[in-house]
This record gives C-alpha cells, structure tokens and sequence, in this order.
C-alpha cells in the first residue's frame, strides 16, 4: 500500500518502523529539518521536508496516489486540515488521524476524517477497565 | 448579539475592541493571557484564557448563544479548525477566518468557509498602487463574486446617455463617480466631463 504519514515526532519515527518490514510504500512529510535528517538516515523511507498542510507540496510529493493517509504531529489542527485536505483535495480512501486532545475524536469524525486516535482516551478508558475488574475481584474474595 | 473572537492578537484586540465600544455582546478567546492587554481599557466584554479549538473554551465563551465568529489566531489552521466547529457542529450563522496562505484560503473557501486571506487583499492593493492600475473591489452575492472597477471616461463618451454605451465586455455601467460622489447610472443619465464610471462585472 502507498502510505503517506505527516510527522516524524515520536509518533510517526515509530510508525514509519512498524510499517516499514510489511513492504509499504511510505512517505512522510515533516517541518522539523532535525527530525527529517534522523528519519532519513535511520530508515529507508522517502522523507519530505515541508508542511503536510500545504496543497502544493502534499501534490508535489504526491498525496494523490496514497492509499492511507495518517496525520501524527502533535497538533489537532494541523492533523484535521491534512485529511481534510488529502480527503477532499487528494480523494485519499483513508484517513487517520491522532488526537492529542480526546474531546476532538468526534469533532474530527464530524469533520470527515475516517478514523481518529486519542491515546489518552485509549488508555484511560483501559484503566477504567482495571478499576472495574479490580472491584470485581475484590467483591469476590 | 453575541460575538466570539478567537485570537487577541493586533486584529483581534482591535476587532473585540470596536465591537464592544459599539455595543456588541463580546468573548475574545487567547491562550496567552497577556495578549489581553492590547484590548481597550474600558472593554466590557468577555476574556477566555484557552485554546480556540477546545470546546470547554467555546463553551465559556458562551458558543451556545453565540450569533458570529472570527478566527484571527496567527495560525492559519487552528483558524480553519474553528471555524468548522463553529459552523458545522455549533451552528453559528456567521463564521470568518482568516487565513494567510493564499493556496490554502481557496481551497476553504471553495469548500464553503468564509474566508480572508490578508496576503491577496495586501498584494492587490500594492500591485494596483504600484502600477497605477484602478482600483477593485469585490463582493459575494449568492455563489458569485461581483468585482467592482473605476474607469475614466473615454471623451468620446462624454455627453452620452447610460443607454447608449455599449461595451465591449461583458460588464456593464453600475455607477458614476463624479468629484467623489456616487449616483446610480440610471439609463438616461448623461456622462459628463470628468467622471468616473464605476464598472460591475461577474467573476468567474
């Protein structure tokens, strides 16, 4: 699969080394030069250095042919305009977001990006969870 | 009426500010507390700390009775962001961002934001001063965009009627600009030395 990834925080260096032995093909596109240069020489993927929200650069790197299209920086901003952008501009199948602050997983769903991530509500939800199952076993013993 | 000003930078202290002074219901939303000293000093309406695209900060900004808003953070996308809360999930009636990228601006505003982008209305106005070309102004009526352009008048015209000037563009005669007055070119009004006529055209 084409697969377009805008960050190269921790986030995305992490991401692009997970998906990179399926065979992908990734590219990311990042405004940070130092995180571009670490990207580059540390794994073998196409890094652009510019900012994932800009029309001309997105179709210059070639955002019309991804299949997937994952926005990862840490601002919620700037990850909803990118799938908005690569979802109306682009026509990109799918979209996937993360959400640093866990009230925007349903504006963005709202907005029309496919899939959203908050991982503060994944893992507050999963000690919600062990809250609940610690209550159970205390009620049993 | 209740406005929203996201962003209290220079524009947003200035727009809070005239439209308190002017009697509006005011909220300015920033999230440097200091910028809320560039308001004026009898500002009577509403200081949120906060980031615009949280929606506890809408919310005691008062968006549920909220009647307009402007987005004026100097970041273009958190201004794109707020206004499609603000629209699209709030329901506000009147939402503006500005947005400074040109590109980006007419991709929004295709998609059905309303939008500013300062960089055109500053390069038009400096490429028409520059080169002497007339000035243009425009506005949204329905889907299309009307322009609006000054002309000398060619002397041959002088002393004709409204009606009987045919062009050869598309445009047509909207108004005569005479010593800096306006009227309204009515068909049998008669062009006289030394006015102007203001020029109204369809923008594809």
């Amino acid at each position: 699969m084409n697969v377009f990834i805008i960050g190269a925080g921790k986030v995305g260096y992490y991401l692009v080394k997970t998906l990179l032995p399926n065979k992908h093909k990734i590219t990311v596109i990042e405004k940070n030069q130092e995180y571009c240069s670490k990207l580059a020489s540390d794994l073998e993927v196409a890094v652009v250095h510019g900012d994932g929200t800009d029309i001309n650069l997105l179709s210059e790197a070639g955002a019309q042919h991804a299949d997937v299209f994952i926005a990862v920086t840490g601002q919620d901003q700037d990850n909803l305009i990118a799938c908005q952008l690569a979802k109306r501009n682009f026509h990109v199948r799918r979209t996937i977001a993360r959400v640093n602050n866990p009230k925007n997983i349903a504006v963005f769903e709202k907005l029309g990006v496919d899939i959203s991530v908050s991982s503060t509500s994944i893992i507050a939800e999963m000690i919600e969870k062990e809250i609940d199952f610690s209550a159970v076993k205390r009620w049993q013993n | 009426m209740h406005i929203i000003i996201a962003g209290c930078g220079k524009v947003g202290s200035g727009l809070a500010s005239k439209l308190s002074r002017e009697g509006y219901d005011v909220a300015v939303i920033d999230s440097d507390e200091s910028a809320f000293e560039k308001l004026d000093d009898d500002f009577s309406g509403l200081r949120v700390v906060g980031v615009p695209i949280d929606q506890d900060i809408l919310k005691k900004a008062g968006i549920d009775q909220a009647d307009a808003l402007a987005a004026v953070t100097p970041d273009d996308n958190m201004n794109i962001m707020v206004s499609q809360v603000a629209k699209d999930l709030c329901g506000i009636p009147r939402v503006v961002a500005r947005i400074y990228n040109p590109a980006r601006e007419d991709i929004f505003h295709q998609f059905g934001l309303e939008t500013i982008c300062p960089t055109n209305l500053t390069v038009e106005t400096i490429a028409a001063f520059l080169t002497g070309k007339p000035f243009e102004t425009t506005c949204t009526i329905g889907s299309n965009t009307i322009s609006f352009t000054i002309e000398d008048v060619d002397p041959d015209l002088v002393g004709s009627q409204i009606i009987d000037i045919r062009r050869k563009d598309d445009r047509f005669i909207f108004g005569i600009l005479k010593d800096g007055r306006f009227t309204f070119a009515h068909p049998y009004t008669v062009v006289e030395k030394g006015s102007k006529l203001v020029i109204a055209g369809k923008v594809d």
